[in-house]
């Protein structure tokens, strides 16, 4: 492979995007005499310090027609000030020592994150820039991780089920115990319904026509196999979106659109849905790791021991003898909290601790409900330029109001590497 | 009471029902949420949260009013389409705003009017964190058919209120049906609605209680 062609992670932060359109405060600033500027910003340092602007700087410098000119900010602007050249009662005396004629201007309100907004910040103030402290969350991952990350990666995109007859790739979902590196859950769309082989093709022959229209058949001489999987290797998913189209977090309001089939020639699902316009992978994948949860820790017969260790606690503390009692009381009491510490220690919270691998950026139904149940991280192949949650048009990771924060994170995976891996599933699933 | 606030009759008598709903909730340990759907001036469906027993916390009361729903309509046979036109004839009263996920999930049914009690500052997707029902603006244009639907706060806001102070309330040390479920219980009332405005004086006491071990709660 080439060496260009590299899997990647890309961190996807958390906090509101910075653009510039967005993000600016408005600040005073005015003019200074350079041979005055050590001393202005000493003073104004400590009259008005920036604190929540620590990446502005206090001072820009510009040279026209060769001489030096400084500006300085003296202080953040009152947003509700009309007067646009009104200063803060505070600093008036300072302004009328020097002389200065303060006037309006933006700065960026966050510190930049990458060195593309940096200097797009600095065009209209300077700013301060420091990669190394903008951690980007990747950089704490070790090779190790880093292979097991690429890895189920790789597992949910070959789970996308490529039908050839019901031709339809649908996102996958893998739920992932990154300590134990065991699958807790996987799941693929269910919105929409599962097509009988004999059901005709023809209307879902957007692969035939993609082929037939971007790749003449005689370009790929390499490809083996029957003459349909000939076909199947030469489609090109950039050219080819149309076979996309079943992916509900993409197209999450097409399901009552599709065409429709006899009902009772379709494929019954293990649940009671034969089709579900909520059932994306994400939220399969969370029902799955739920039923999990339930089997593995049938709760009922744990509390319900645990409630008659409390009947024993409190008839006993009616009959005994105060002293008894209390010794009773103790080792029950620590009995019962022991047992508890342990199933609490072994059965985690919902999905605490737990990632989720998806092929595509989830829509804000799946995002959310990753916060609900808790997801550590994220991992997603192919970003949701539609309606996704995660970056492309919503970003939920940085609503501070949410009660929980997962990491986000998009891995890079080279176009070839993601035909590969869902035309080589094609051949194992072909029973759809 | 809640006349005052300008509430048709027809909007007080389904948010009651809804509110039904959340008291069933309350019963089996769950979040008090509740909600029904409503068609030709009739309830067609109900629901409520039931996060607690199952360990899915995105079993929310929207969530089991349209499996249920969609359930029914498959076995009567119903396609997508006519389902589709069934959803479109449909309201939702729900006792809290509903969150990011649900206000997601209803728009993706294409539901026409959505009323709800308290507003739910943490995670609402109608108008409170994000504008879900108004998805339609963020979608590029010409992209997709997303639907958006009309939504109406405040209705019985403060019954809804107060069933999750009742929660709070059967939460405390008395109760012998509380064991080890508690602490999930407690968690999932702080995870949902910890911001729910006069719910915070109770849920920092909860906060408090939740970190010491359940057993001495009840004990104590
Ligand atoms: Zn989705
Ligand atoms: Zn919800």
């Amino acid at each position: 492979m080439l060496e260009a062609m590299k899997w990647e992670i890309i961190h996807i932060h958390n906090e509101p995007d910075s653009s510039l359109e967005v993000h600016t405060v408005e600040v005073l600033v005015s003019n200074i005499e350079p041979k005055l500027a050590n001393s202005i910003v000493r003073q104004l340092n400590q009259l008005c310090p920036l604190d929540n602007l620590r990446h502005v700087k206090r001072v820009q410098r510009r040279t026209s027609q060769g001489k030096v000119e400084l500006s300085v900010i003296l202080c953040l602007a009152d947003e509700h000030e009309k007067d646009t050249e009104a200063v803060p009662i505070g600093i008036q005396p300072f302004i009328r020592a020097y002389n200065l004629c303060p006037i309006r201007t933006k700065v960026a309100k966050y510190p930049a994150r990458s060195k593309e907004e940096w200097e797009e910040q600095c065009k209209i103030w300077p700013t301060s820039f420091h990669p190394s402290t903008n951690c980007d969350g990747v950089a704490t991952l070790s090779d190790e991780d880093m292979k097991m990350i690429f890895h189920y990666m790789k597992v949910a995109i070959q789970q996308t089920k490529l039908c050839y007859s019901g031709a339809k790739v649908l996102n996958a979902a893998v739920i992932v115990d990154p300590v134990s590196r065991k699958v807790i859950a996987s799941a693929n769309d269910q919105t929409h319904p599962l097509l009988t082989t004999s059901e005709p093709s023809a209307r879902y022959g957007c692969i035939d026509r993609c082929v037939a229209t971007t790749v003449p058949p005689e370009s790929h001489p390499n490809t083996a196999g029957s003459n349909q999987d000939t076909t199947l290797q030469k489609f090109s998913l950039r050219r080819c979106s149309d076979i996309f189209a079943g992916v509900s977090c993409l197209n999450p309001w097409d399901w009552a659109a599709q065409e429709l089939g006899k009902q009772n020639s379709l494929v019954k699902r293990e649940n009671k849905f034969t089709w579900h316009p909520l059932r994306h992978a994400a939220l399969v994948a969370i029902e799955n790791a739920a039923e999990r949860d339930r089997k593995l820790f049938p709760n009922s017969d744990v509390s319900e021991s645990k409630s008659e260790a409390l009947d024993v606690l409190l008839h006993t503390t009616d009959k005994c003898p105060s002293k008894r009692q209390k010794i009773e009381e103790q080792i029950i009491d620590k009995e019962v909290s022991d047992n508890l510490k342990h199933t609490e220690i072994m059965r985690p919270y919902l999905c605490t601790g737990f990632d989720i691998y998806l092929v595509w950026e989830p829509c804000p139904m799946c995002a959310m409900a990753l916060v609900h149940q808790r997801i550590r991280r994220i991992f997603y192949a192919l970003p949701n330029p539609n309606i996704g949650a995660l970056g492309s048009v919503y970003k939920l990771q940085a609503e501070k109001s949410l009660n929980h924060h997962y990491s986000v994170f998009r891995i890079s995976v080279p176009e070839q590497d993601i035909e590969e891996l869902i035309l080589n599933t094609s051949d194992n699933t072909s029973q759809c | 009471m809640a006349q005052e606030t300008g509430h048709s009759l027809a909007e007080l008598r389904f948010m009651e029902l809804a509110l039904e709903q959340a008291r069933l909730a309350l019963e089996k340990l769950e979040v008090p949420v509740g909600c029904v759907v409503v068609k030709d001036g009739e309830v067609i469906s109900s629901g409520s949260n039931h996060t607690s027993a199952t360990r899915n916390a995105t079993r929310h009361a929207e969530m089991e009013a349209i499996d249920t729903l969609l359930e029914e309509w498959q076995k009567i046979g119903f396609n997508q389409l006519e389902v589709a036109d069934r959803l479109s004839e449909c309201d939702l009263y729900v006792t809290c705003e509903p969150c990011i996920m649900c206000a997601t999930a209803l728009s993706i049914l294409g539901i026409r009017k959505v009323f709800y009690g308290c507003a739910n500052d943490k995670f609402g997707g109608c108008g409170s964190i994000l504008s879900l029902h108004e998805i339609a603006k963020k979608l590029p244009r010409g992209a997709l058919p997303g639907k958006g639907f009309e939504c109406k706060g405040g209705v019985m806001a403060d019954e809804a209120v107060a069933l999750f102070r009742c929660f709070y309330e059967q939460g405390n040390p008395n109760g012998n049906k509380l064991s080890s479920l508690l602490p999930f219980v407690l968690q999932n009332l702080i995870d949902q609605f910890a911001s729910v405005n006069p719910l915070d004086k109770f849920l920092f006491h909860l906060i408090k209680i939740t970190s010491t071990p359940s057993i001495r709660l009840v004990a104590v």
